[in-house]
């Protein structure tokens, strides 16, 4: 399951949202949800936006409502490890 | 009567199977005492490298020779299947579990597609979703225009009436000297009262804005964009802080730290000045009230529009020159479900939003309205605002704007003020072009209670013609007349003598794409460094000059001015 969650997150760059994936996963999106979440703890995919390390030091975050109104969103780990090299 | 108890086991697949038989019988070998534990779970765990369960084995007897065969198990099966046992055992795991519920669970389809999936399949259709954002931006700014617009003439008669009065009152009273007088009348109640008028106009352009986010549509348009900013080849996660960037584009840069490449913040940053931040609503709505008339709001809109548009080409210039895009990393955004907006939650966002820029005004715009009145007056005594200081610099440079349509000294002089905080452009106007007008015009001689009744039926009139324009947006209701409600403010007739609709849409252009404001600069020094900031200024006047020239000649071509 995290190995095909992986894999299609890989495949759509274009950015997949919960429910795209859980479909399409054919999984509950609570389940998509928490292997995210495990995928994230695990370093595969970093998590970005009010909750994530990128808006963590930033001093607009508490005023930023844009922000605060979406979800948990991700970036595959790989993605930057290439980028940084 | 016996029973037999049967215990559940997954089965993690031969290869990991296999390391943790290898390491029952270690167990069984050196006959290590488990404890509690069961003894697979503990091989599982060891195998999975549990930091806490390592911890306990460690001060077990043989719990060191365990360790290191379950380390070497586990090394074993990364360089075998390529990743840490905890993720492959969470995978058969999570397998497991969604076979059981695939399995065991039967939903009804209907409980699959909410009502939030199916106005997601229109708003955020691929080909639907970025006509309707442009549909409800549209609907958005011709509601701010139009129903602001009387509030604005009220808090305009208020402020060069009564308030103008008040002070004027006090000033006489105290026997102050004439330069002081000229300060407060000509210099702070113009200058930071000229950009106070707006203040209607962006409470109710932040209602609408957090009336949006609140409901969950703005994610929706991030998404919407995101598809489209990678089709011109920008980075997809840019249309966050370039959403921000509407509002102010300084938390808009600091909003790129959730973009990981450096490569792309870059490129982010320099294109969110261009999206019209609300410090150049003021321009807008002072120009469009006094050159285009009902089409202000369509005007304005087309301002938030072309700024989009430039900021796509800018994009695509920078990606084919000194910024060529890198890996695309996969984006995944959780949209949530629309809500009902919290009423108290959308007069918080909109009052905190008006409040920062009613600070700037008592702040950064009054302290820019004494500077420009004292470069007005300065050499002391100087009778033509033309021979001030102020007026011989921006006399020099004027030329540079001849070929735009407005090459004149006080236009020059607004623009270049405009670098200090977009507003300020209203402000220096208000001061060059209202002096003259309160000259002519000088303010009637009223009682207290006649201006407070004033100000009071002005505001249950403004009150009513708003009504009034709301409600002719039902179909078949037309309350308005179009001509008669839509007034003009002091400086919008002030300046009516001086532009004509092709020279204000060509300097409309131009305060909508040139040189960011130094806060803005700031931030992208502060975010990039100074080289970058550099580069956002001059490409930005570039760009500007050039898009208004386009205009400005190009309008004169076709015979419109």
């Amino acid at each position: 399951m995290l190995s095909q969650l992986l894999s299609l997150l890989e495949e759509k760059k274009d950015g997949l949202s919960l429910f795209e994936i859980s479909r399409r996963m054919n999984a509950q999106p609570t389940a998509v949800a928490s292997m995210l979440d495990l995928l994230a703890q695990k370093g595969k995919l970093l998590e970005i936006g009010p909750d994530g390390k990128y808006c963590a030091d930033c001093g607009q975050v508490s005023d930023c409502n844009l922000l605060a109104v979406h979800g948990k969103r991700y970036v595959l780990a790989s993605e930057i490890v290439i980028k940084a090299e | 009567m016996t029973t037999t108890q049967t215990f559940f086991r997954l089965d993690y697949g031969s290869k990991l199977e296999r390391e943790i038989s290898y390491l029952l019988a270690l167990f069984e070998e050196i006959k290590f005492d488990a404890g509690r534990y069961p003894r697979r779970w503990l091989a599982i765990k060891l195998l999975e490298g549990d930091t806490d369960i390592l911890s306990r084995v460690k001060n077990m007897s043989g719990g060191g020779q365990v360790i290191k065969a379950a380390q070497k198990g586990a090394e074993k099966l990364k360089s075998m299947l390529g990743d840490d046992v905890d993720l492959l055992t969470a995978d058969r795991r999570y397998g497991y579990i969604n076979g059981v519920v695939r399995q065991s669970l039967q939903r009804p389809a209907i409980d699959r597609i909410t009502l939030t999936d199916r106005i997601d399949d229109v708003v955020t259709h691929k080909w639907f979703g970025l006509p309707f954002f442009f549909t409800i931006m549209y609907i958005m700014f011709r509601l701010v225009i139009d129903v602001s617009s009387p509030f604005l003439d009220w808090t305009d008669a208020v402020i060069n009436g009564p308030i103008a009065k008040l002070f004027s009152f006090i000033l006489n009273l105290t026997a102050a000297p004439v330069w002081i007088h000229s300060l407060v009348i000509d210099g702070i109640i113009a200058g930071v009262g000229g950009v106070l008028v707006f203040v209607p106009g962006l409470l109710i352009l932040y209602f609408f804005l957090a009336l949006l986010e609140d409901s969950g549509y703005m994610s929706r348009a991030a998404f919407v964009m995101d598809r489209f900013m990678r089709v011109v080849g920008l980075h997809g996660k840019s249309f966050i802080p370039m959403i921000l960037g509407f509002g102010c584009a300084v938390p808009a840069i600091y909003a790129t730290r959730t973009i990981a490449s450096r490569r792309d913040r870059i490129l982010t940053a320099l294109l969110v000045p261009l999206m019209s931040c609300s410090a150049r609503l003021p321009v807008y709505v002072v120009f469009g009230l006094a050159f285009f008339g009902a089409r202000a709001g369509t005007v304005i809109w087309a301002m938030y529009a072309l700024g989009i548009i430039v900021a796509m080409v800018a994009g695509l210039v920078f990606t084919r020159t000194i910024l060529k895009p890198d890996v695309s990393s996969a984006f995944v955004l959780e949209l949530p479900p629309y809500r009902q907006p919290s009423m108290k939650s959308v007069l918080i966002h909109m009052w905190e939003n008006t409040r920062e820029f009613v600070r700037k005004a008592g702040t950064t715009i009054l302290f820019a309205s004494v500077v420009m009145w004292l470069l007005l007056n300065l050499p002391w005594g100087v009778t033509n605002q033309r021979d001030s200081y102020f007026g011989k610099v921006s006399n020099g440079i004027a030329p540079i704007f001849a070929p735009l349509g407005f090459g004149n000294w006080e236009t020059s002089g607004a623009l270049v003020t405009g670098f200090m905080a977009k507003e300020i452009v209203v402000s220096s106007m208000s001061q060059i072009y209202l002096k003259d007008s309160m000259e002519e015009n000088p303010i009637e001689t009223t009682t207290l209670s006649e201006d407070l009744i004033g100000v009071g039926s002005g505001f249950a009139n403004a009150a009513i013609s708003s009504g009034k324009i709301l409600l002719s947006i039902i179909p078949g209701v037309n309350l308005v007349n179009e001509q008669a409600d839509i007034q003009d403010t002091a400086l919008s007739l002030a300046l009516q003598n001086k532009f004509t609709p092709l020279t204000a849409a060509a300097l409309l252009v131009f305060v909508l794409l040139y040189v960011p404001c130094v806060a803005t600069l700031g931030a992208i020094k502060h975010e990039f460094g100074s080289s970058w900031a550099v580069t956002s200024a001059v490409y930005q006047t570039v760009v500007a000059w050039i898009a208004a020239f386009i205009v400005f000649q190009g309008g004169r071509l076709l015979g419109l001015g």
